[in-house]
């Protein structure tokens, strides 16, 4: 990388100054993992994790077919909102967990390093403490991941003259003009 | 910006912030419009009773693989009005451009600047440079009678070059030319910042 303190990953700086995230193939394939044993193991319906600028990163199950996207979006603006109450009334630390309870259905938000947030959907009938079980030690294992794989810098191979000029033709197409 | 490796997707947060009643919702309910119905997801508002943006609006777009890689474009908008300050800033985390949609009515004209003003604070407390940051300021209600003139608007808002455009956003002109803008130029930063 020509200019790493333009580059800060979410592995490894603050996140405040984070500009660009490339995850590799190896990161991916090693949180694939984590979620599908939490997965196998809780039950739940649908484990995901994403950052908390609202990008979905992976995920696990999805009978629905729920727009993750979307979801991904409202629980990052869901986890922002509540930390800000934090702040409000002068918690000094994040809120790490969110749970939300429906008549069928059960949301459990959990925020890792102020960078991540990982979450559960799982019916009503789902044992909770195996989940929470479970998200903790989740938790444990993603950080230890996040440390030692970390970041790709591939992003100048990627993000070329040739690519800016691609998606202006792109975006051209996708309206029809 | 995020990039994943695996999945081949390049994703962009774009931001439309502004004033309340400027017109950041309708910019994004006429691009839900225009584009291919296969390459939008769903508008997600939420918004209060009145219809007034309490949160945030979302709406990711997506084109053709470019090198391998498929873009995604998140678009938000912010709530505009005075008492949702603190949610404004939450919706900037993140954020890879801005459009700021400013009202060309002369009322208008102060709620414009505190608007911007609350822009580069927030940003700032977020630890993020305003002027490093890609930004468009699209001059909307461009077609109400007696609207602000161009170069008063200029020297309100329009810092450093900055792009600006025209915008009638209810009959979708200037739309996708500021969605464009914005993208040309966040990617342009990218560029900029590694090599």
């Amino acid at each position: 990388m020509n200019e790493p303190s333009k580059w800060i990953s979410p592995f490894s700086g603050s996140e405040t100054m984070k500009r660009c995230s490339v995850l590799s193939p190896q990161f991916l394939d090693e949180v694939e993992k984590l979620l599908d044993r939490f997965y196998d193991m809780t039950g739940v319906t649908i484990v995901m994790l994403i950052d908390v600028s609202g990008q979905l990163i992976s995920y696990k199950g999805n009978p629905y077919n729920v727009n993750l996207s979307n979801l991904a979006a409202l629980i990052a603006g869901d986890m922002a909102a509540v930390n800000e109450m934090a702040r409000q009334i002068g918690e000094p630390d994040r809120f790490k967990l969110l749970f939300h309870e429906g008549e069928n259905h059960i949301i459990l938000i959990s925020a890792l390093k102020g960078s991540f947030l990982l979450v559960s959907i799982f019916k009503t009938s789902v044992q909770i403490g195996l989940v929470r079980l479970f998200t903790k030690e989740t938790m444990i294992r993603l950080m230890r991941i996040i440390e030692e794989i970390g970041a790709s810098d591939q992003v100048e191979q990627i993000v070329d003259a040739s690519f800016t000029t691609s998606l202006a033709d792109e975006l051209e197409r996708a309206f029809g003009e | 910006m995020f990039i994943n490796l695996k999945l081949r997707e390049i994703s962009l947060k774009i931001v439309y912030y502004g004033p309340a009643l400027s017109g950041k919702t309708t910019n994004l309910e006429r691009i839900h419009l225009k584009i291919r119905p296969e390459l939008r997801g769903e508008l997600i508002s939420l918004k209060t009773r009145e219809d007034r943006t309490i949160f945030f609006d979302f709406l990711q777009l997506e084109v053709g693989e470019i090198k391998g890689l498929k873009p995604k474009f998140n678009l938000y908008t912010v709530p505009g009005q005075a008492i949702y300050a603190s949610s404004r800033k939450l919706v900037l985390q993140g954020v890879d451009g801005i459009v700021f949609v400013a009202s060309s009515q002369w009322s208008q004209l102060q709620e414009n600047v505190n608007s911007m003003a609350c822009l580069r604070e927030h940003l700032h407390q977020l630890g993020i440079n305003a002027a490093s940051i890609p930004l468009v300021i699209q001059y909307n209600k461009r077609d109400l009678p007696g609207c602000l003139p161009i170069p008063v608007l200029d020297k309100n808002l329009c810092y450093n070059g900055v792009p600006r455009i025209e915008a009638v956003a209810t009959q979708g002109i200037g739309v996708i030319d500021t969605l464009k803008k914005i993208i040309d130029s966040t990617m342009n930063k990218v560029r900029r910042d590694i090599c």
